[in-house]
C-alpha cells in the first residue's frame, strides 16, 4: 500500500517547498519610461468582521511592495460595519459604500474589488488572491493621466478640489470621474481572530486606515468625456466644507476615472489634503 | 397523433425558450445546446425508439416571499429590498441500454436569504453522459464521486445548503476482476456560475483503488472475517502568481483505509496525509496536514455500540487556495457528533474545523425487550450518545515565530495531544416508547457545551452551556388520522437565553398535513427581543409530488448538513416548496 | 448617464417571478406530458453502493425472485423515515407471510454516520436489507429529492408506485398496493 501511495504521489506530482518560503520582493516598476496605470484596491470591511484585520494587513504589505502604484480604499459597509453593542458603537458606513456593496456583491467580508474589473460578471476578489491579481496589472500602461490639487482652509474648513487631466490616447465610450475623501489613522475597536494581525478577540486601539468617508460627486461620479481624442484635456472643480468629524490632518483626496460601460478603473490618484 | 403534434410543438417552444434564457447562462456552449435539442426532439418524435429508452427526472422549487417585520428587527433594508427568493432546479436523465446522459437546469433568481449571493443566476451547470458495462464505466461532463470516507476527495451536492462542488471533467471506473475496483477522476470543480477559465482555480486529479479480500481470495469467501483495503491519491494543480510567497503548484494528498469485520464487530479506519498547502484557510503556513478517522462498532439484534475517534490537523483542501467560503472543497472531513432533528436540539450544530480538531463519539443503542418489566408491552428503545471535540495542541516552532504565522511552518503538534479548549460537547439520552396501540412518544434530554465564538465566528462571545429537553408524542385518532405534539425547552444563560418551542401537527395519511408551531425566546437578555417565532404550515403529498406552504416567522439559525453549515438570517413571510419526480 | 442596473428593484423581481413561473409552467407541462406520452417503464438504474459490511453492491442485484419489493430511502437524522421503517417493521412478519415482499432500506447518511447505521438499525431490530449510499449516487439516479421516499417495485424491478413523506397510517395504503401486485 505504501508503494502504491508513493508511486501515485510521484505520478500525480507533489511540490514540496523548502525554506525560505518567501520570494525575493520584486518592487513595482518605479523607473520606467512608460507611465503605468495605478491600481485601486477596495477593501470592503467592517469593525465586527473577525477576518478583516488579516486582509487589511495583506493590503498594506502589498502597498509596501508597490508604493507608487497601489492605492487602497477601505469601505466600511454592510452587516459587519453596523454599530453593535459596546464597544462597537462607531458607524463608519456611508451611503455610497452601501450602494457599491449592493452593486459589486461584496456582502461577505473580507472581500475586495481590484480596479473594478469584472471576471464574467464577478467583481469580487478574495484577499488570498489580492497579491496575484494586483501583480498581474502592474505592467499595464496608463491611458489617462491626471492630477488632484486640493486647497484647504483650516479656519473655516473650506475645501476646494481641482482635478485636471489628459487622455493620452484616443478612447471610445464614456468616462466618468469619482472623487473621494479618505481618512487615515482612525483609532477604534475592531474584532479580530488572527493572532498575527493583532490581539484577539478585540483590538481596542486598532488603527483603521484609508477609510472612505464620502464621495464629493455622488455615488457614480460625473461624466468627464465621451469618445475622447488623443491628448484631450479635462478639468473639474469642487467646493465643499469638510465635515467637522473628520480630522483634516489625516485626510486625503482620492480620485479615479472609470469606463462607464463596464466600471473598469483606468487611472487612480491619491493626494494628502494638507 | 395529436399528442405527438402537441409534443413536437412543445419541443420547439421549449427550444425557443432555451435560446432566450436569462443572460446569466455562461455554461451553454453551442454543442451542448444541440445535444439537449437532440435529446428532446428524439424524445418527442421517435416513439418506438423510445420504448427501449427511458427518461426520468425530478424537479424542485423552493420559494420565499418576504415581508418586513419590525418586531423581529426586519426592515426593508435588511432584506435588501428583495421581496422574493426562488431556488429551483429540474433534472432529467435519459437512459438507453448502457448509455446514459443527463442534465440539470438550475435557477436562483434571486437566491433565498441565507444562500450565498454568488448563487444568483440560471442555466445548465450540470451536463453529463456516461457509458457503463460491468467492466468499465466512463463518464464525461459533470459528476460526483467519493474516495473512501471522503477525507481527501468528495464531490457532492446538498440542495438545502446551496452546496455543490461537482467535478467537471472525466471519470473512469474499472472492475478488472472480482473484488477489485479502481477509480480515476480529472477535472475542475464547480464554483457557482463561473466557468473554469485558465487559472481562475485549480485542477483536480485523483485515483482510488479498493480491494475486497473476501472476493479476491476464494478461501475467504465464506469466512466470518471480512477485510476490505483501499488507497487513494489526489492532487491539485494551481498556478503560482503570488509575488510574496513561494507557493506549491501541485499539492498532493494520499489516504489509506482498512475495513475489518468479524462477526458482529466492525473496525473501520482511514488515515490521510496532505503535503504543504499554504492557503488563505490556514494563513499561508507550510505545514503538512493529516487526518485520522477510526470507528469501532458492535451490532447485534437489539443492541448496538459505536465508538468513533477523529483527529484533524491542517486538512483544509480547496480547489482555489485563496478562497475561504463554503465552496470548492476537494475533501470532506466528517463531523462525528450526532445530527439533531428537532428545532431546539439542532439550534447549535457543530461544524468541522479543518485547521485542527480532535474528538470522539460514543453511541449506545439498546432496545429493552417486549414483555419485560421496564420494556412494557412493546419494548422501549434507549439511545445514549456522548461526543466531545477539542482543539489540537499547537506548539510554536521557534520563540520568535508566532503560532500560525504566515510564511512559516506554522506550528508543531503532537499526534496524541489535544488542547484544553473544547469546541463542542454533547451528552444526550433518547427514549423511544410506545404506550399502547394509539400512543407513542420520544423523550430526549441533552446537555450541550458549544464554543459559539469558534464555530459560528462570533469572536469574543462566551461558550454556550445549555440544557435541552424534548417530548414528542404521537396519538393515532384512527387508522389514517393522527395528531403529533412536540414540546421543547432550551435553558441557557448565554447567547440568546432560554427558548421554549411547541408544535402541533395533524396528519391525514397519505396525503395531508397541517401544523402550527411557535418558538418563544422568553429568556432573551433584552426584554424587547423576547419574540415569538410562530408558523402555520400545510401540505399535500400525492405519490412523489409534494407541496408544502409555511407562513410565519423563522428565527435566525444555522443549517448544517454534514459539518458544512450556512447561516440563515431571521425572516418573515411565506415559504413554498414544490417537489416531484417522474 | 448610465445608472447601474437596479437589481434590487421590486419591479425587476416581479418580472423575474413571472419569467420563472412561465419557465416552471413549461417545465411542469413538459414533465406531465413526459409522464404520460413517454413510456414509463422505469427499471432500476445500475449504481454501485455498499452493504453494511462495506462490500460493493450493484443495484441491479436488488431482486426478490419475482416477488414484490419495497425500496425506501432514509437517514439517521430523518425522524419520519425512522417512523416509517418502524411501521414497516411492526407489520413485516405479517406482510411477508401473505405476499413475500422484501424491504430494502437505503441510507443516504454520508461518511459522518456510515459507521453508525448498522448499530442503530440492528438495535431497532430492523430485518430489512440495509444498504449504504454515502455519496448519494443511487439517490440521484432515482431522482429522490426529499426523504423519506419509498418505491414499490414489482417482481421485475419496475417501479409500480412511489411516495414521499410519511404520515401515520400510510403503510396500510402501501400494503393494499402490494396485495394487488400479488393478485390478492
Amino acid at each position: 500500500m505504501i508503494f502504491v501511495l508513493a508511486g501515485s504521489c510521484l505520478l500525480l506530482a507533489c511540490d514540496k517547498i523548502e525554506p525560505p518560503y518567501m520570494k525575493t520582493p520584486q518592487g513595482g516598476n518605479g523607473d520606467t519610461e512608460v507611465l503605468l496605470k495605478k491600481i485601486l484596491l477596495e477593501d470592503y470591511t467592517g469593525h465586527t468582521c473577525v477576518n478583516c484585520p488579516a486582509a487589511a494587513k495583506t493590503a498594506s504589505d502589498l502597498q509596501q511592495l508597490y508604493p507608487d502604484q497601489l492605492v487602497i480604499m477601505a469601505v466600511h459597509s454592510g452587516h459587519f460595519a453596523k454599530p453593535q453593542g459596546d464597544p462597537f458603537l462607531a458607524d463608519y458606513r456611508t451611503e455610497v459604500g452601501e450602494a457599491w456593496e449592493g452593486f459589486f456583491g461584496t456582502a461577505i467580508k473580507p472581500n475586495g474589488v481590484i480596479n473594478r474589473r469584472s471576471n464574467n460578471g464577478n467583481y469580487v476578489v478574495s484577499p488570498g488572491n489580492w497579491p496575484a491579481e494586483v501583480t498581474a496589472l502592474l505592467n499595464d500602461p496608463a491611458e489617462i493621466q491626471f492630477e488632484i490639487t486640493p486647497e484647504y482652509n483650516t479656519t473655516n474648513r473650506k475645501l476646494d478640489i481641482a482635478v485636471k487631466g489628459e487622455f493620452l490616447t484616443a478612447l471610445t465610450g464614456e468616462y466618468k470621474l469619482i472623487v473621494c475623501i479618505l481618512e487615515d489613522s482612525i483609532v477604534s475597536p475592531q474584532k479580530n481572530s488572527d493572532a498575527s494581525a493583532g490581539v484577539t478577540p478585540i483590538i481596542h486601539d486598532y488603527v483603521h486606515r484609508h477609510m472612505l468617508r464620502q464621495t464629493v460627486n455622488g455615488i457614480w461620479g460625473e461624466s468627464i468625456a465621451v469618445q475622447p481624442i488623443a491628448n484631450s484635456m479635462f478639468e473639474t472643480q469642487y467646493s465643499l466644507t469638510l465635515n467637522s468629524q473628520y480630522k483634516a490632518q489625516h485626510c486625503s483626496i482620492m480620485a479615479f476615472v472609470y469606463d462607464a460601460a463596464n466600471w473598469e478603473i483606468m487611472q487612480v490618484e491619491e493626494v494628502v489634503m494638507e | 397523433m395529436r399528442m405527438e403534434k402537441l409534443c413536437s410543438s412543445m419541443n420547439f417552444y421549449v427550444l425557443g425558450l432555451l435560446y432566450t434564457t436569462n443572460e446569466k447562462i455562461r455554461q451553454m456552449k453551442r454543442p451542448s445546446l444541440l445535444l439537449i435539442a437532440l435529446l428532446i426532439v428524439l424524445g418527442g418524435k421517435a416513439q418506438d425508439f423510445l420504448n427501449q429508452a427511458t427518461v426520468n427526472g425530478s424537479f424542485q422549487i423552493d420559494a420565499q416571499l418576504y415581508r418586513s417585520d419590525a418586531a423581529i428587527g426586519i426592515t426593508d433594508s435588511s432584506i435588501a429590498g428583495r421581496k422574493i427568493g426562488i431556488n429551483g432546479y429540474g433534472n432529467i436523465i435519459y437512459s438507453l441500454g448502457n448509455f446514459k446522459a443527463g442534465m440539470r437546469y438550475e435557477a436562483m433568481l434571486t437566491p433565498m436569504l441565507g444562500f450565498d449571493p454568488m448563487q444568483e443566476g440560471s442555466g445548465f451547470p450540470y451536463l453529463w453522459a456516461s457509458y457503463s458495462t460491468d467492466f468499465i464505466d466512463v463518464t464525461v461532463g459533470s459528476f460526483y464521486e467519493q474516495f473512501g470516507n471522503g477525507l481527501i476527495f468528495r464531490s457532492y451536492e446538498e440542495w438545502t445548503l446551496g452546496y455543490d462542488n461537482s467535478m467537471n471533467g472525466m471519470r473512469v471506473l474499472l472492475n478488472p476482476s472480482k473484488g477489485v475496483r479502481l477509480k480515476a477522476v480529472y477535472g475542475s470543480q464547480r464554483f457557482y456560475w463561473q466557468k473554469y477559465e485558465r487559472n481562475n482555480r485549480g485542477l483536480v486529479r485523483g485515483v482510488d483503488a479498493e480491494f475486497s479480500f473476501n472476493e479476491i481470495l476464494g478461501s475467504l469467501e465464506d469466512s466470518p472475517l471480512r477485510i476490505i483495503v483501499g488507497a487513494s491519491a489526489v492532487s491539485r494543480y494551481q498556478r503560482d502568481a503570488d509575488p510574496i510567497y513561494k507557493l506549491p503548484e501541485n499539492v498532493g494528498s494520499m489516504a489509506g483505509r482498512i475495513n475489518i469485520g468479524l462477526g458482529n464487530f466492525t473496525l473501520m479506519t482511514e488515515y490521510a496525509h496532505k503535503i504543504n498547502d499554504p492557503s488563505a484557510l490556514n494563513n499561508f503556513i507550510y505545514k503538512e496536514g493529516h487526518a485520522l478517522l477510526t470507528s469501532l462498532s458492535y451490532a447485534q439484534s437489539g443492541f448496538g455500540v459505536v465508538l468513533q475517534l477523529k483527529r484533524v490537523d491542517n486538512m483544509g483542501f480547496k480547489s482555489d487556495r485563496a478562497y475561504v467560503g463554503n465552496a470548492l472543497d476537494i475533501n470532506f472531513i466528517p463531523p462525528i457528533n450526532r445530527t439533531h432533528a428537532y428545532s431546539l436540539t439542532g439550534k447549535y450544530p457543530y461544524a468541522t474545523q479543518p485547521n485542527g480538531e480532535m474528538g470522539m463519539q460514543l453511541q449506545i443503542h439498546y432496545k429493552i425487550p417486549k414483555g419485560s418489566l421496564l420494556g412494557g408491552k412493546y419494548g422501549t428503545g434507549i439511545a445514549l450518545n456522548f461526543s466531545q471535540v477539542n482543539d489540537i495542541a499547537r506548539n510554536p516552532i521557534h520563540d520568535t515565530i508566532l503560532i500560525g504565522q504566515p510564511g512559516t511552518m506554522g506550528y508543531t503538534s503532537d499526534f496524541f495531544k489535544m488542547s484544553g479548549d473544547i469546541f463542542f460537547r454533547d451528552l444526550n439520552i433518547e427514549i423511544d416508547k410506545r404506550f399502547n396501540s394509539k400512543l407513542k412518544g420520544i423523550f430526549q434530554y441533552m446537555n450541550l457545551l458549544y464554543d459559539i465564538a469558534t464555530i459560528e465566528g462570533h469572536a469574543g462571545d462566551p461558550v454556550v452551556n445549555a440544557h435541552i429537553g424534548l417530548v414528542d408524542l404521537t396519538y393515532r385518532l384512527s387508522s389514517r388520522k393522527a395528531v403529533r405534539v412536540e414540546a421543547q425547552g432550551l435553558f441557557t444563560r448565554e447567547d440568546k437565553g432560554d427558548w421554549a418551542a411547541m408544535m402541533v401537527e395533524y396528519t391525514i395519511a397519505p396525503k395531508w398535513f397541517v401544523a402550527l408551531s411557535d418558538q418563544y425566546n422568553y429568556g432573551h437578555p433584552e426584554k424587547d427581543q423576547r419574540n415569538h417565532y410562530y408558523t402555520a404550515s400545510a401540505g399535500f403529498t400525492r405519490n412523489a409530488t409534494r407541496l408544502a406552504l409555511t407562513y410565519g416567522r423563522q428565527a435566525e439559525g444555522v443549517v448544517c448538513v454534514g459539518g458544512v453549515c450556512r447561516q440563515v438570517p431571521a425572516s418573515s413571510g411565506l415559504t413554498i416548496t414544490l417537489t416531484t419526480n417522474f | 448617464m448610465k445608472q447601474p442596473k437596479d437589481r434590487i428593484g421590486c419591479l425587476n423581481n416581479f418580472k423575474t417571478l413571472i419569467f420563472m413561473i412561465k419557465k416552471s409552467l413549461v417545465f411542469v407541462l413538459l414533465l406531465l406530458l413526459g409522464s404520460t406520452v413517454w413510456a414509463q417503464e422505469s427499471v432500476l438504474p445500475k449504481v454501485t453502493i455498499k452493504t453494511l459490511d462495506g462490500k460493493n453492491f450493484n443495484t441491479s442485484e436488488i431482486y426478490n425472485d419475482g416477488k414484490p419489493m419495497i425500496l425506501s430511502f432514509w437517514a439517521l437524522w430523518c425522524k419520519p423515515c425512522q417512523k416509517e421503517l418502524d411501521a414497516f417493521m411492526d407489520n413485516y412478519e405479517e406482510w411477508q407471510e401473505e405476499t413475500d415482499v422484501k424491504i430494502f432500506a437505503v441510507s443516504i447518511d454520508d461518511a459522518r454516520s456510515t459507521a453508525r447505521v448498522a448499530p442503530m438499525a440492528k438495535s431497532k431490530g430492523w430485518d430489512f436489507e440495509i444498504l449504504l449510499d454515502a455519496n448519494g449516487d443511487f439517490k440521484r439516479a432515482m431522482n429522490v429529492n426529499l426523504i423519506p421516499h419509498t418505491f414499490l417495485l414489482d417482481g421485475n424491478g419496475k417501479i409500480v408506485s412511489q411516495h414521499t413523506a410519511y404520515f401515520e397510517g400510510a403503510e396500510y395504503e402501501l400494503y393494499e398496493k402490494i396485495k394487488k401486485l400479488v393478485g390478492k
